[in-house]
């Protein structure tokens, strides 16, 4: 555990070797500062990961649903259900645009109805509805419309379902939680830039004598700014990376804890691959954010000196 | 070079600590100011290195109005000015050589450009061996040269020094005083603020102006030159 502190105390001095030099880091305010950015960063991931894992999700049913559309017909008394599937049958393939047809077999139907009626073989003389898989061409637009009025004329009881519903509601849920993460993650934004603003403000004071000298040897203020922004640059780096491994190390276990296939809850709900590497992204933008702030803050802080 | 006129100064609503202050610096001047503690000398020189603005009346550096010029356009001005503070103001976490280097390393100057001859300046301010020390670890004498080193080196038109010599030895005081006279020489307008009397007798030729309750006088004119009390016109 020793060798592994030295090893990161050896890194930070490494890093701090790289920045300049003429205003001291402050050293009391150093691991408080690091904790609480990375904490902020350590909520960024996880929000990434939540908006990543969602949009994802979402795009792959919306994906399973799109050029997908299901017939449903009743059974209706005095007709015989082969006959109204041959018919409907019929009809589909025959409209431009359709790639393919196929009826739904008694055994998925089944799978089907299993949550509900468990694994109990139907009697023979109990009608359930039966199914067509309809494959639309991607390639050209057929008109749902016309279809279902043609079935509906045909086949008396059938039900045309293009999942619009489910897709829309899909569409919402998701869209609804990717708006909370990235609110989420604006607010983390904000609370870092604040975080930083004040951080920077009280290194300014901690330093004022220095500053003071700077200037009367003819610093101009990007000299001094600059000294300031390199110090927040590697905090907001150095943090951001510390937070991003931890947001790693937690979807990780999520993962391992979730199960063989890493989903959550529901099926394709699981941290996506391409969401690791995305973490890379928050110590640059940590670093980004601390720079920024850094800089506009001591530039409006010595904006107010002579 | 500098010129006052009429210049009044106080620290925000306090009461005014210079009052009509009148003088001219001329190009390759050299003079002495004296005065007791809280005399204003100290203000002056403020005013003079650009850390405070006149509340009153005209300051010209260089051909520029101090009362109007723009913040942005001060730093290449106070690059013209090297200061010897009376507490030295050495930063401490910086060697003695990062510390002379600090008026070049601002300009973005490369080190290897100038690192030779700061080495060679502190040599000869007596620090060759302590270049490496940082202020905390250096006597009050030693501070006081690292402080002159860091004025000087980047050669300035105006070199404003406050009570120079109060650190160190007799003997050294003498040769500070012989480096100002030939930084003199080679055209550095000097001012220095002293309490030290055999200094300024030394330095014969040197104007002499005197401060006290914030009031300026001409105790005595550059050689060569008429002293004109009303106009405060030294040189």
């Amino acid at each position: 555990m020793n060798a592994v502190l030295k090893l990161v105390a050896g890194f930070l001095d490494w890093l701090d070797s790289l920045q300049a030099a003429v205003i001291p880091p402050a050293d009391g305010a150093r691991w408080p500062l690091h904790l609480v950015i990375a904490v902020m960063c350590f909520l960024a991931s996880i929000s990434l990961g939540i908006t990543l894992t969602v949009s994802n999700v979402a795009g792959e049913w919306s994906g399973d649903l799109a050029g997908v559309i299901t017939v449903q017909v009743k059974p209706r008394e005095g007709m015989l259900m082969d006959d109204q599937m041959r018919d409907a049958l019929e009809i589909i393939r025959a409209t431009p645009g359709i790639a393919g047809a196929s009826r739904v077999p008694a055994s998925s139907a089944a799978e089907l109805l299993e949550p509900w009626l468990g694994g109990v073989a139907l009697p023979e003389d109990i009608a359930v509805p039966q199914l067509i898989d309809v494959r639309l061409d991607p390639a050209s637009d057929p008109d749902l419309e016309a279809l279902t009025q043609r079935l509906q004329n045909a086949v008396p009881g059938v039900e045309v379902d293009d999942h619009f519903r489910w897709k829309a509601r899909l569409g919402a849920f998701a869209g609804s939680l990717e708006a909370l993460a990235i609110a989420a993650l604006g607010l983390i934004i904000a609370a870092t830039i604040a975080i930083v603003v004040f951080a920077t403000r009280a290194a300014m004071e901690a330093n004022r004598e220095i500053i003071e000298v700077l200037h009367l040897v003819g610093a101009r203020d990007k000299f001094i700014a600059g000294e300031f922004q390199s110090q927040f640059l590697w905090v907001g780096f150095r943090a951001g990376a510390i937070g991003a491994a931890a947001a790693a190390v937690v979807l990780i276990m999520l993962t391992i804890i979730a199960g063989g296939n890493g989903e959550f809850f529901l099926p394709g709900l699981g941290v996506t691959w391409i969401t690791y590497p995305s973490l890379l992204l928050v110590p640059l933008l940590a670093a980004l954010v601390s720079l920024g702030t850094a800089r506009l803050t001591a530039v409006s802080v010595l904006g107010r000196t002579l | 070079m500098v010129r006052f006129e009429n210049v009044g100064m106080r620290y925000g609503m306090g009461p005014e600590v210079l009052r009509d202050v009148s003088f001219e610096l001329r190009s390759g001047s050299i003079s002495f100011l004296t005065g007791p503690s809280g005399a204003g000398k100290s203000s002056l020189l403020r005013l003079m290195y650009l850390a405070h603005r006149p509340s009153r009346g005209h300051l010209t550096m260089f051909g520029e109005d101090v009362n109007v010029l723009p913040r942005a356009e001060m730093p290449p001005l106070r690059r013209r000015i090297g200061v010897v503070f009376q507490e030295f103001r050495l930063l401490d976490h910086m060697s003695a050589l990062e510390n002379v280097c600090l008026p070049l390393m601002i300009t973005g100057t490369p080190a290897e450009n100038y690192l030779s001859d700061v080495r060679e300046l502190l040599s000869w301010v007596g620090l060759g061996d302590r270049m490496n020390a940082t202020p905390p670890t250096l006597s009050g004498g030693e501070k006081q040269r690292v402080a002159i080193a860091r004025a000087v080196v980047a050669q300035p038109d105006l070199l404003l020094a406050d009570e120079p010599t109060g650190n160190v030895d007799p003997e050294m005081g003498i040769k500070l005083l012989r480096l100002f006279m030939e930084l003199n020489r080679l055209g550095t307008t000097i001012m220095i603020a002293t309490h030290d009397m055999a200094l300024v007798e030394r330095a014969s030729d040197a104007a002499h102006l005197h401060i006290e309750h914030g009031h300026l006088s001409v105790k005595r004119a550059p050689s060569g030159a008429t002293a004109s009390q009303s106009a405060g016109d030294l040189a």
